[in-house]
This record gives C-alpha cells, structure tokens and sequence, in this order.
C-alpha cells in the first residue's frame, strides 16, 4: 500500500514537472494547407488574443473531439474549410484545406530509402514510415516479414520483424560496390484495416 | 472631396479589422512539426490557456517576431537538429512548456525548361529559359538561382555550356535541327539562398 502511495506520488511529480504533457503552445503554418482523405487529420486550435472559449465548424468534413483537439476527416475530395468562432458567433479564423490521397509508406533500410546508395553497409534496422515532408507525422508501421533479393530476383535471405539477420548483414557487407539488392517487406497497415501489405525498396551499395 | 477620404478611410479600417480578425486563431496540426534547415519559416504561435505575453526560446535558431497583432513569427534554424521551441513566461523565469520540431532540408527544386518538367516531351522547341520550383508541399519560400549548365543532345558527344537560366543561341539552334524523338540531356547546378551547389540531371524528348 505504502509502495502504491509512493508511485503515485512519483507518478504525479513526473506530470507536475514535465510540462510538454500539458503544452498549451500551438504553432501554426499560415501556408500549410493539407489534409489527408481517411486519415485522422489532428488538428488543435488557440486564440492569440487571450480568448479560451473556442468553437470550431467544419465543411466537407466530420469533426469529432479527441482528447485536447478534433479529428478532421474530410467526407470527399472537396476543399475543407474550418471556421473558428468564439462565444459571441464571432468569426475569428477561416482556413481551407486541400484533400489528398493518403502516400503510400515507403521502406527504410537504416535512414536510406528507394534507389539510394547505402552508405552504412551495417545499417540493421528497416522501418516502413511516410514521406518525413508529409503532414502526416511520425507514423510508424509494424513490420511482418521481409526478403533480399540480388540479380534477376533471386532470393538470398529472408526473415521476420524489424531487424536485418547476422546472414543478411554479411551478404551486405561483403557484396561488391556498385550491386544493388531489393528488400521487400509485408507490414501491417492499420489505415487500411489492418491488411498486410508489401513495399519494396532497391539499395544501391 | 473630405467626404471622399472619410469613405476611403472608413474602407481601409474595416478591411484592416476583417484582415486582423481572420487572423486571430491558430489553427495548428501538432503532428505536422517541421522546420526548414536555413530557411525563413513563416509560423503563426498561440496559447490555448489564454497566456498572451509569453517569450520564444530555442537553442541553433533565430526567431523574429514580424507581426506582433497576429503572433507571426518567422522561425530560421541554424543547423539540421531537432529543434526546441521553450515558451516561457514574460519575466522568463519559467518555462510554460515547450515543443519539438523536426529541421529537414529543403527538398530538390523542380526544374523547369520553358513549361517543361524533368522527363517530358518538350512541346514548345523555343523555350530557352530554366525555372526552379520547389514542390508544392513546401511551406517556405527560398531564394533559388541556376548558377550553370551543361547540355548535350542523344549520343552527340558535343557539349554545350553555360551560365545562368538561359540556354545558349548555339543549344537552342541544335535543338530547333533535332530530329523528333532525340533526347537532349542537361545537367543544371542551382544555388538555394546564395549558399551550395545543387547538381540535377534531366532529360527532355525532343
């Protein structure tokens, strides 16, 4: 009981002192205009004026409250317009968003993607992540499965998880400059229902 | 004449409010977190707990307040690390909380000879002028210009050379004479904001 006390006591100290957890800081880019159709689109909203009392509309879109924000989810391929209004019906602030396709995830070997020269033969880590430009955050996908392929796809290696095998290291390590092999990777794809899915990615040694 | 100026001056105020109001509220995506390495990033910074009067802080980046009315920054890291931004309180004796930020270069522009992408046909034989782009996702604007050329047509070992965005009267002669169908290959050298060189490779069917 006294143990529990005192983790809760750690616990709550921890959220006292970590002030990200409670950020109330918003930063907003005036020329960033995208959203994403069947994508949770994450959005929070602050007055600069010192109002806390906001209210938002959406066109072309659900809105739906999660936690300190609203998820948008665009209804259509239509332009998404989000008005913020205070207690008076004040109109505060309009913006329009374009809809876009969802990216297809692409395969990371290390922090090299498709068609790069792999500079760090012993990279070991694969990870199957969207276009760091996009607006779509630092998602992550679960990887399954995956196989090398050298030549005319002749599969040399293969193994599961995210993690290269000490035999695919080798084959990478020891291969001559210039060749390149194919890694093909299943992965979990949870804005699909969780189908899984292939991405493959050519590495140029 | 005073009626006119009193209706003109009324006109200005009103859009002035409109213009002011419409920019009251941000409207930010926490998710989305980047900043561009070197570059002018233009944010607009609130509070969700009402706190007006709060200070910026962020270590390996210059912030400049451009407009105070509607909290517009302009945000230009120094180096190519994660950045973070500290608010703190007016006396700047404590921090209220704080974001991170991802810093990534500028992607590689888009060139552009006459209307002309990297990999089409060209249409248009007389354009003799390169334009840079850069893709639409980027929030920023940079200062790019074509520092030189180099172009060669299908397998005609001859190279053509020069500086800045307009191709040579000897090029555009060669290009007019191809026959349809060959390939005219360019390698263009860029500058972003004044500083390095950014070599691209392209090819346009003739």
């Amino acid at each position: 009981m006294k143990l529990n006390s005192f983790k809760i006591f750690l616990i709550g100290s921890w959220l006292l002192l970590s002030p990200n957890l409670f950020a109330q800081g918003l930063v907003e880019y005036p020329n960033h205009d995208r959203i994403y159709k069947g994508f949770n689109n994450y959005f929070e909203f602050a007055s600069v004026n010192g109002d806390t009392l906001l209210f938002v509309n959406a066109s072309n879109a659900t809105l739906t409250k999660k936690g300190k924000g609203y998820i948008v989810l665009p209804t259509g391929n239509k332009n998404v317009q989000l008005t913020i209004t205070n207690s008076n019906k004040d109109t505060l602030a309009t913006k329009v968003f374009r809809v876009f396709a969802v990216p297809q995830p692409e395969l990371y070997l290390g922090n090299i993607k498709n068609g790069e020269k792999l500079i760090d033969r012993m990279s070991t880590q694969l990870k199957v992540l969207y276009d760091p430009y996009s607006a779509l955050g630092n998602v992550a996908f679960a990887i399954k499965s995956w196989e090398i392929y050298v030549g005319e796809n002749v599969k040399v290696c293969k193994g599961t998880g995210e993690e290269l095998t000490e035999e695919a290291i080798e084959m990478i390590r020891v291969a001559k400059d210039g060749e390149r092999f194919k890694i093909v990777c299943n992965y979990v794809n949870f804005m699909n229902d969780s189908r899984t899915q292939s991405v493959s990615a050519v590495f140029i040694l | 004449m005073i009626q006119k100026f009193l209706i003109i001056s009324i006109t200005l105020s009103v859009s002035n409010l409109a213009f002011a109001q419409s920019d009251q509220v941000v409207i930010a995506q926490p998710d989305y977190n980047i900043l561009y390495a070197g570059c002018a990033n233009t944010v607009q910074v609130g509070r969700k707990d009402g706190i007006t009067d709060f200070v910026l802080q962020a270590e390996g980046m210059d912030i400049q307040l451009q407009d105070p009315v509607s909290s517009i920054y302009i945000f230009t890291p120094r180096g190519k690390d994660r950045i973070s931004l500290y608010f703190l309180n007016n006396t700047q004796t404590d921090t209220l909380d704080f974001k991170e930020f991802r810093v990534l270069p500028l992607p590689p522009a888009e060139i552009y000879l006459g209307d002309a992408k990297n990999g089409e046909i060209l249409t248009n034989r007389t354009a003799s002028v390169l334009s840079l782009k850069l893709p639409a996702f980027v929030t920023v604007n940079a200062n790019m210009t074509i520092a030189d050329w180099s172009a060669s047509l299908d397998d005609d070992k001859k190279l053509f050379y020069g500086e800045g965005q307009q191709l040579s009267v000897e090029l555009m002669e060669k290009i007019k004479n191809a026959p349809k169908g060959a390939v005219l290959h360019l390698e263009v050298a860029y500058k972003t904001n004044g500083k390095g060189i950014k070599r691209q490779k392209l090819t346009f069917t003739l």
